[in-house]
Parts: structure tokens; C-alpha cells; sequence
């Protein structure tokens, strides 16, 4: 049980964090994980709730100490309360003597496959298969819209009809923004599943029309991000003769990312709870294992949580489902966080 | 400007404009440096007289314009404006505001070409190339004309590399430090900044940023600096060390300065311009002749103050 858990932790941590933290937080990390297995065990505290706190406190701990480093204090705040609250938990329950609700959101949830029987019931598929398309999603569309807002702003024509072609690019980007996903799905289902041949229901066009419904935010976040980068600082680089792509790569991208950064952080948010383009590209709504590849069929948080809620038992609709969604919440969160880790270390070298 | 009558005058060998992007220009001799040629923006009668090229017409034109005309759309930023500025001198343009001196500037370097709906007539040359021939790359033209800029505008990296963006662009990575600690030097910051260039540039102060500008512009050793009013942000004290810079970087390099004051054109420059409203070159000569006996009654109004 152990083994998956600290694979996990070391993926969140290795993969993610490393990027800003170096290699050295991600083995320290996966050695208190494990190390402190056998140790948790004697004081009696289940193993599942040892490893979550790990793995949520690793991101928390990063961002109070990145605060603290740099004099933030009110970044301190909302941690401090979180702590604060669960402690004030603890000590309550335990002077008054309510013993709480058993959870449902615990280790043997978020291990084992679904079940007919609420009590074996789990979420790990659909994890996995959500974060495997959300990571995908994000690759896709950081690329394809930086590639896209470099375009508009520094490359593409202001003047003649080309220009006016430009202009209408754009607008129509701020109008696809505002498009129902539910209509992203059957342009997935049509374009990709169909006439694409990636298979009804796979990660790869679950990723595809994931990003196609956030490429309009993110473009515009991007647009802005370079927008606002000084005209001066492009024109020092033009008069030390750099080319218009050195320019854009020295100079706008290292100042833009952090702004793009942000404006990608809130549309995979957005991404990762979607279901309805996920129902119309028929991504399965239970999988009894993680998907395997990028043409194999995968569940999804959200659509495993929507078709529990409507199975008649109690133990499904106020345990399971209720335990689904703080699954999901915790996920989200942990993404979260770790991009706001990373765009923290893009804001500090360019500042 | 004694070192004015210390020089020989060029020969003058009419020879057409060779095509080669970046002069190699030793013998860049103007194509056709008659006088009468050379003026023909001042009704006047001054610019460019004979008695003037005796005098100053000390080295070799670096840039030469002829009948220069730069429209934004379907205004007119710069009316035939004809200007030889000499090699390694400071030249300074002065005028009102919006009459065509940055202009000018930006025309030598090619930077209005990030205008979109900037047009360019007539013929400018650095040395024997001309500039704005289709076969020019711009990129490679602004390695040889470096700029500096109204507000300091260092990039907001360390100290060190706004020095060697330049050369890092330019792929001229041997030697890296060596030749951002001389540019430095050159500049007259490596005494302040030599404990802290790992430091952001953007911590400096206004005066400091401005002469790290002017480093990250001479650390490609361009052979032209064009200046675009390189103190008028700065304070007194700042400003009165760029101008000592200025003076120092005249003996290695080719200086154009735009200014709005007419002090510091007079302090500083060997040759002034001076633009009138409409983008007309309405005078050209030696500085000391432009502040003490113009030709133009306009230059004479405007200089001491009659005229806007």
C-alpha cells in the first residue's frame, strides 16, 4: 500500500516540484515519506492520513516558506488558518468527546477501482485518468497559445487587410471564450474522434478538446502578458541588433510568463472539473483500471462522481459522491499550487 | 572642437555607393560631396557652405543623407533633409519638439521600420552602404549603430547580462567577461557596479541605468552611438557624467545626440543640426558657428529664445 503512495508523492514532488525546488526537496521528501511509515504506525495514526498529509503539506510548507523568504506575510495567512483550523478540530473533538462521521475520503478510496458496494468503492482510475489528461492539457495548451499570442501581438500584420483578417482573429478568440462546453464536445467528437480517428472516449482526444475549451482563455491571458511588456525594453533589444525572434525569446517571453502562467492555472481549474464535452467525445463514465497509453480509454473524476450521484443508496449518495469531490478538490489544489510554485520562480528571475 | 582644424579634409573621390550591407567603408568617400548638393534645405543660405567644409569637414562622413523625407501615414516627419555627419565627432540635432529629430535618429538605425506606416524617401548612407537598399538587413545594421534611449530602459536582468545581451545575440560569447568589465570601464560605472554584477539592473539608480545603457550599447562596438536624449530624465549631477561620457566615447566611436537643450548641445557637440517645425533641416555647421553667428534668422530666433 505503501509503494503506489510514495510513487505518487515522489511523481508530485520529482516532476513538479523539482522544476523549482531542485532534486535534493524531492528525495528528502519521498525519504520522510517513507521513513516515517514504520514510526507513524506505533503512535496508532492510520498510514493513508500520514501519506495525504505529506503530500498536501509539501506544497503548503513550500509556499509559507517562499512567503516568509520574502517578507509576505499576508501569503502566511490563509496556511496559518488552515493549520490553525485543524488543530482547533483535533482539540475540540477530542476534550468534548464527539467521535466524527466515519470518512469516506481515505486511502482505500483513493486506491481501489469502483465496486458495486459503497464501501469498496474507489477513485483511482478516474485519478489517474484525469491528471494524465489534465497534464496533457496543460502541455498542449501552454504551447499552442503562447505560440499563438506571440503571434498576434508581435508577428502578425496591424494595417491592410491582412491586419483587418488579425483583428478579426481576435475578436473572435475573446467570442469562442464564451462558448458553452458542451459544444467543444461535439467538435471533439467530430474532429477528433471521427475524422481524426483518435478513438471515442481516449486520453489524447479528451486532451485535445479539453484544450480546445481553454485555448481562448489562455490565449487571451498570454495576449495580455506580452501586451504588457514595455515597448522599451523590445526597442533596446532591436538597437543591440537582435533579431525580432531573439527579441521575443530573451526579452517578452521571460517577461509574459509568469502572466501567462496565471491565466493557465485558472483554465486547467476550470479543465479538470469539466463533464459535459467529456459525455459528448464518450469518455467511459466508470474504468476498472488507469488508462495505459494515450489511445487508451479513461475515466474521469467528474464523470465517475456524476454517475454515483445517481445510484440509489444512501452509502453512494452522501458518502461516495461527497468523498469524490473532495477528491477532486484536492487534486485541483495540489495543481494548483504547484504552478503558482513554479510561476513564483519565474516571477523572481525576471524581477 | 580644436581637433576640428587638426584634421585633413577627406578626398573626395566620386565613386558610386558599393551594395555591401555593412560598410566596410575606409574609403568612404561621399559620391558626390559637392557643397551645393549638400544644401539644399536652406532657403538661408546656411548649411553647408564652402568656407564650412574647409573649416570642419575634418573626417570622413559616416552617414550621409540626401534629400531625406520620412512620412507617418500622410504626415510628413522629415522634409529633404541633407546631412553629412562626420566620423568620430559628436554631431547634435536640436529643435523643437516634434520636428523631426528622433526621427532622423531612427531613421539611421532603421528603427522606424517598427512603425508600420512609416515610409522612407530620398537616399541616407552609413559609409558606402545605403541604408534603406532592400538587400540591407536591419538586424545586422543596428550591430554596427548602436542606440541609447530618452528613459534608461536596462532589461531586468542582472547587471552582467544586460551588458552581454548585445554580444550574447550576436553569438560573440569569447570572452564575455573581459569585454563586459571594458564596456563597463568605458562607461564609467565599472567603479560603482564591480561588487554587484550578479545584482538587477533595475536596482540602479537613473543615472547609473542610463550609462549601464550606454555600456550594453558600446559593448557590440558599434561604430555609430545615436543618442535620443540620453540625459533628459536625469539630474543634474547624472547628467553632467553622461556628458563627460559623451566626450570620452567621441574619441572611438561616432556620436548623434538628439537633445532639447541647447546648453548641452552647446557643451558638448562639435557640429550641431538644427530641425525647425515641419521636419526641415533649416542649419548645419560647426556648433560654435550655430550659437555664435548663424546664418538663418529662424536658427537665431530659436536658439536665443524668440522662437518656440
Amino acid at each position: 500500500m505503501v509503494v503506489p503512495a510514495a510513487g505518487i508523492v515522489r511523481y508530485v514532488v520529482d516532476d513538479r516540484l523539482g522544476l523549482g525546488n531542485g532534486n535534493y526537496a524531492a528525495a528528502g521528501l519521498l525519504a520522510v515519506a517513507v521513513l516515517g511509515v514504520p514510526l507513524v504506525d506505533r503512535t496508532g495514526v492510520a498510514r493513508s492520513v500520514w501519506l495525504l498529509f505529506i503530500t498536501a503539506l509539501a506544497p503548503t510548507a513550500l509556499v509559507v516558506w517562499n512567503n516568509v523568504a520574502d517578507s509576505r506575510w499576508p501569503g502566511v495567512v490563509g496556511p496559518a488558518g488552515v493549520a490553525g483550523g485543524l488543530a482547533a478540530t483535533v482539540a475540540v473533538t477530542d476534550l468534548v468527546g464527539i467521535t466524527g462521521p466515519a470518512p469516506w475520503f481515505d486511502w482505500q478510496y483513493v486506491t481501489s477501482d469502483p465496486s458495486q458496494t459503497a464501501a469498496d468503492a474507489g477513485l483511482y482510475p478516474a485519478i489517474i485518468g484525469s491528471v494524465f489528461v489534465i497534464v496533457l492539457v496543460a502541455v498542449i495548451t501552454l504551447v499552442v497559445a503562447i505560440g499563438a499570442a506571440v503571434y498576434l501581438e508581435e508577428y502578425a500584420p496591424t494595417s491592410g487587410v491582412a491586419g483587418a483578417f488579425a483583428r478579426l482573429v481576435r475578436i473572435n478568440i475573446s467570442n469562442l471564450a464564451g462558448v458553452p462546453s458542451v459544444v467543444y464536445g461535439l467538435l471533439g467528437l467530430g474532429v477528433f474522434a471521427n475524422l481524426a480517428n483518435l478513438g471515442v472516449g481516449t486520453v489524447i482526444t479528451a486532451a485535445f478538446t479539453l484544450s480546445l475549451l481553454i485555448l481562448p482563455i489562455v490565449i487571451i491571458s498570454a495576449r495580455e502578458a506580452i501586451q504588457s511588456v514595455p515597448d522599451s525594453l523590445r526597442q533596446a533589444s532591436y538597437g543591440m541588433g537582435a533579431t525580432r525572434w531573439q527579441t521575443i525569446r530573451r526579452v517578452v517571453l521571460p517577461q509574459a510568463l509568469p502572466g501567462t502562467l496565471t491565466g493557465t492555472i485558472l483554465a486547467l481549474g476550470r479543465a479538470i472539473g469539466e463533464t459535459a464535452p467529456l459525455i459528448m467525445i464518450g469518455v467511459a463514465t466508470t474504468a476498472f483500471s488507469p488508462p495505459s497509453g494515450l489511445f487508451s480509454r479513461t475515466s474521469a473524476m467528474p464523470m465517475q462522481v456524476f454517475v454515483w450521484s445517481s445510484y440509489p443508496s444512501e452509502a453512494f449518495q452522501h458518502g461516495v459522491v461527497a468523498a469524490g469531490v473532495v477528491t477532486l478538490l484536492v487534486v485541483l489544489l495540489t495543481m494548483n499550487s504547484i504552478a503558482i510554485l513554479v510561476r513564483n520562480k519565474f516571477e523572481r528571475e525576471t524581477h | 572642437m580644436s581637433r576640428d582644424t587638426t584634421q585633413t579634409e577627406s578626398s573626395t573621390d566620386p565613386t558610386e555607393p558599393s551594395t555591401d550591407t555593412a560598410g566596410s567603408g575606409t574609403d568612404a568617400a561621399d559620391p558626390s560631396a559637392d557643397a551645393d548638393q549638400l544644401v539644399d534645405t536652406d532657403p538661408g543660405g546656411g548649411g553647408l557652405s564652402e568656407r564650412e567644409r574647409r573649416e570642419t569637414a575634418a573626417t570622413e562622413p559616416v552617414v550621409t543623407a540626401r534629400g531625406l523625407d520620412v512620412y507617418y501615414g500622410d504626415t510628413q516627419a522629415l522634409d529633404d533633409v541633407s546631412i553629412r555627419i562626420p566620423a568620430n565627432r559628436v554631431t547634435a540635432m536640436i529643435g523643437p519638439s516634434g520636428c523631426g529629430k528622433s526621427t532622423f535618429l531612427r531613421s539611421i538605425n532603421r528603427m522606424n521600420d517598427l512603425v508600420d506606416i512609416a515610409r522612407v524617401d530620398g537616399e541616407l548612407f552609413f559609409q558606402d552602404a545605403e541604408i534603406y537598399a532592400d538587400e540591407v538587413d536591419p538586424v545586422a545594421l543596428r550591430r554596427q549603430v548602436g542606440m541609447v534611449f530618452q528613459h534608461p530602459n536596462p532589461f531586468p536582468k542582472s547587471i552582467y547580462d544586460n551588458v552581454a545581451y548585445g554580444l550574447r545575440v550576436q553569438g560573440r560569447t569569447d570572452d564575455l567577461d573581459a569585454v563586459v568589465e571594458e564596456s563597463l570601464r568605458k562607461a564609467a560605472l565599472w567603479e560603482e557596479v564591480n561588487d554587484r554584477l550578479d545584482e538587477t539592473a533595475t536596482g540602479l539608480s537613473g543615472g547609473q541605468q542610463q550609462r549601464l545603457c550606454i555600456a550594453r550599447a558600446i559593448a557590440v562596438d558599434p561604430e555609430v552611438i545615436l543618442m535620443d536624449e540620453p540625459a533628459s530624465a536625469l539630474d543634474p549631477v547624472a547628467t553632467s557624467k553622461i556628458e563627460d561620457l559623451i566626450a570620452e566615447l567621441a574619441e572611438s566611436y561616432t556620436v548623434v545626440i538628439v537633445t532639447h537643450n541647447m546648453q548641452q548641445a552647446a557643451r558638448i557637440s562639435d557640429r550641431t543640426a538644427v530641425f525647425l517645425t515641419g521636419g526641415e533641416l533649416v542649419e548645419y555647421d560647426r556648433t560654435e558657428k550655430i550659437f555664435e553667428n548663424p546664418e538663418s534668422q529662424r536658427v537665431e530666433d530659436y536658439i536665443t529664445g524668440k522662437f518656440g
